[in-house]
């Protein structure tokens, strides 16, 4: 039988997820920037900063699975028992910032790669490829925030 | 800015254009346009000489590239900043008194280059030969054999896809005594020996080519594939010794760099000097010169114009005209001008937000990263970089405010109570098993999200509001009251109205009614005026259009709650850091754990989430702030001054910028 702890050991995992749109992310823009450092070895520093901008999802998803281990007690070993609404509570809690952080760090690679392209014909226009990758991150941020907000309110 | 235009004797000239040089206040304009209105035909010709401007760039070139191969082969550590050396005027000229050495040494430096480069050469050609021998090693003959008294002896492959006994068979067919040797075969190729009849020569090579052969010569050789390849692995490394030898020498003679650098600095001042000239206009004896100046340096370059007996006169900038852009900050602004500078500068006419929006900027990234260890860790950084380099320019800006991000992250983290996470309990339960709580001098976030979240929203209102106001100020400046009205306070009303209304039930039940009363009105004013500059039916729909902007300033309010989420982000991560630490053993093992997971864990939280606090803090100055009132796209004012690279010559003012 599914318990509440388990629905949230799930939710976790889901949040965890998010690791993958970065992933995806990071591999676009990083395939982006060794094109770039082909022509340029110099440039690598920069490229580097491009590239880690959409690593940030899968950090959310983790902070979201530890905040959900923190609540429910996983770490420190005295887990608490669950109903399986406060399960499924905390389940839906963690569908945000899984679900968004997959498609957002994935578009956000996209763009970073794009920033990259820049990077190599304008070195001087850098900040304003960063920023372009930032505006997707936006809405990875807003998950998260649903997902802390809901597991902050739940009452567990 | 004003206009600057200058008359002058052209004995004066080359002086007075090395003296505008050392001043770097004057921006020289192009004239040449000039010389097709009526007045100017006739009167004056363009200055300036193209082919010297030439020459000294192919100089500059050489000079470049050999620095570049100095710098290439150079061990001596390169610092972490770069910055221009300076120097006096005095010392620079003493040094350029040994330009001809200087010279010498960079046609030295060439000399070497290009030996490598010979050098390299000859490397790719041998190891290109010995490729084309390696399949051939197992053949014996003398490769400058290529008959006996009867018979030829030919060289070649064929696609390792021939089937060899067929082809042994075809041309037995054509003549009854060739031989074919199989040598050698690889994954694309057999390579083969064939002997035949003199008199069958061209037959047999016709049945080969039928199967795909190519005839593979190897006319240069003399002596046997395996003589060939031993002498060339030989040369080879004979060549490698040098070009390892050219190397040492290029790095031995590093100290002549900072020659060359000199130089090239004098050169580029030169060739700069040569280059604007082209931008005057001359006549026989007297040239003219015009360009931007700011009112501020008037004085300086009045003392030189009147010393070389010019004539000049200033004007205003006409209404229509491109005028460069310098900004002007105060002492806390000028760092942030960094960031106004990568989005755009501001218009001529516009306004310069730089010194309104840094203490927001410094306060939104404090509240972003909102650890105070990490503050620290940043404030302490940025303020030995700046102690120990003599840094210039961008990174100048950049290295100052993130100083003074640091500081605002100290005030922030303080107030949570974010030390390194909470590295202090957990470290002190860990280890002695008792914990030393850290109290926050406010709260705790992770605790109660939702009173930062509103209080990152009012933050983001009072920004806005600014950034609203900034616009109805250029409105009214410009003498458009009812436009700054309708636009900017209605909006004030409908936001701060609708603020009491939801949630000013919370202070006092007092506030709802006016709160809702002033919302209804802000609405009301923005739906009778909101289609006011539109025709006909347009001005019922335009006040609805109008109204429904209020979906733009909502999500511009909410954008705001990132300060809330990235500033959770760091602290949850740093706890977790903390935590992982904790968890691998108690009392002095723990102690060792905690120190080693939290180097390596806070290095990486503080630096990536460092850079997503600078990213989002421009981001809020660039869409938010900026979206409200920002006119962009003035060109930057770039004075004609010394733009060296390595050295900085002192005791000479730089313009006021850079």
């Amino acid at each position: 039988m599914i318990t509440g702890n388990v629905w949230a050991l799930i939710g976790a995992a889901v949040a965890a997820l998010a690791g993958i749109g970065s992933a995806m992310g990071v591999g676009i823009a990083g395939q982006a920037a060794a094109g770039v450092l082909a022509e340029d070895p110099k440039k690598f520093g920069k490229t580097l900063i491009l590239q880690a901008l959409p690593g940030t999802q899968g950090i959310y998803g983790l902070l979201m699975a530890f905040l959900i281990f923190i609540r429910i007690g996983l770490l420190g070993g005295g887990m608490q028992d669950l109903s399986v609404a406060q399960g499924l509570y905390v389940f839906a809690s963690a569908l945000p910032i899984g679900l968004i952080g997959i498609w957002s760090g994935i578009a956000q690679g996209k763009a970073a790669a794009a920033g990259i392209m820049l990077l190599g014909k304008r070195p001087d226009q850098m900040a304003k490829g960063i920023i372009y990758a930032a505006m997707v991150e936006t809405y990875a941020i807003f998950g998260l925030l649903v997902s802390i907000l809901m597991l902050f309110n739940l009452g567990i | 800015m004003e206009k600057l235009a200058v008359i002058g004797l052209d004995t004066v000239k080359e002086e007075l254009i090395s003296r505008l040089m050392d001043l770097g206040m004057v921006e020289i304009t192009d004239q040449s346009a000039r010389l097709a209105e009526e007045d100017w035909v006739g009167l004056g010709v363009r200055d300036g000489n193209e082919d010297e401007v030439a020459a000294l760039d192919a100089e500059i070139n050489r000079v470049d590239t050999a620095i570049e191969l100095l710098e290439k082969y150079s061990t001596a550590k390169s610092p972490l900043f770069f910055t221009r050396k300076a120097m006096k005027k005095s010392e620079f000229e003493k040094i350029m008194r040994d330009k001809d050495r200087i010279s010498q040494n960079v046609d030295y430096i060439m000399g070497l280059n290009e030996r490598l480069h010979s050098c390299r050469e000859i490397i790719n050609k041998r190891n290109s030969e010995l490729a084309s021998l390696t399949p051939w090693v197992s053949y014996d003959l003398p490769l400058e054999i290529s008959e006996t008294q009867c018979t030829r002896i030919d060289l070649g492959v064929v696609p390792s896809t021939v089937d060899i006994d067929g082809l042994r068979k075809a041309i037995g067919d054509d003549s009854e005594y060739v031989s074919l040797h199989e040598i050698n075969r690889d994954k694309d190729m057999i390579y083969l020996v064939i002997i035949s009849l003199k008199e069958d020569q061209d037959a047999v090579i016709a049945r080969l080519k039928q199967w795909g052969y190519s005839p593979v010569p190897f006319r240069e050789f003399r002596g046997t594939v395996t003589e060939n390849t031993e002498r060339i692995t030989r040369e080879v490394a004979e060549t490698r010794g040098q070009v390892a030898e050219i190397e040492a020498e290029i790095t031995a003679h590093d100290d002549m760099r900072f020659g060359m650098q000199c130089l090239q600095d004098r050169l580029v001042m030169q060739r700069d000097r040569e280059k604007v000239k082209s931008r005057l206009l001359k006549t026989k004896r007297t040239f003219n010169l015009e360009g931007w100046i700011p009112s501020e340096c008037r004085k300086s370059v009045e003392d030189v114009l009147e010393e070389k007996g010019c004539c000049y006169e200033y004007r205003d900038p006409e209404e229509n005209e491109e005028v460069p852009v310098l900004i002007h900050n105060t002492r806390f602004g000028t760092p942030f001008s960094a960031i106004t500078e990568m989005y755009s500068l501001p218009d001529y006419r516009g306004f310069d937000p730089t010194d309104i929006f840094a203490i927001f900027y410094a306060l939104f990234f404090g509240l972003m990263l909102s650890d105070a260890g990490y503050g620290l860790v940043m404030t302490i950084f940025c303020a030995v970089v700046l102690h120990k380099y003599d840094l210039e320019g961008m990174t100048l800006k950049m290295i100052r405010m993130f100083l003074y991000c640091g500081i605002a992250t100290v005030f922030w983290g303080a107030l949570f109570g974010g030390w390194f996470g909470d590295f202090l309990p957990t470290f002190t339960q860990t280890v002695f098993g008792h914990k030393v709580p850290l109290n926050p001098i406010w709260f705790n976030p992770i605790e109660d999200p939702t009173k930062l979240l509103i209080f990152s929203l009012l933050f983001g209102v009072v920004h806005l509001f600014i950034g609203m106001g900034i616009n109805a100020y250029m409105l009214i400046r410009r003498g458009h009251l009812f436009d700054a009205f309708c636009d900017v306070f209605a909006w004030y009303m409908i936001i701060a109205g609708a603020g009491l209304w939801l949630g000013g039930g919370s202070i006092s039940a007092a506030l709802v009614a006016p709160g809702k009363w002033v919302c209804i009105a802000g609405c009301v004013i923005v739906l009778l005026t909101g289609g006011r500059k539109k025709k006909g039916a347009g001005k019922v729909i335009g006040g609805l259009g109008a109204l429904y902007g209020i979906t733009g300033y909502i999500s511009d309010i909410l954008s705001y709650a990132r300060l809330l989420a990235l500033g959770l982000a760091t602290g949850v991560i740093a706890n977790v850091v903390n935590l992982l630490g904790s968890m691998l053993g108690t009392g002095f093992k723990g102690c060792i754990a905690m120190i080693i997971v939290g180097v390596i864990g806070h290095v990486f939280n503080m630096a990536i989430n460092a850079l997503g606090s600078f990213v989002h803090a421009s981001r809020l100055q660039y869409i938010e702030f900026f979206g409200k009132f920002y006119e962009d796209g003035g060109e930057p004012f770039d004075p004609f001054r010394k733009n060296t690279k390595y050295v900085r010559l002192v005791n000479d003012t730089d313009g006021g910028m850079k």
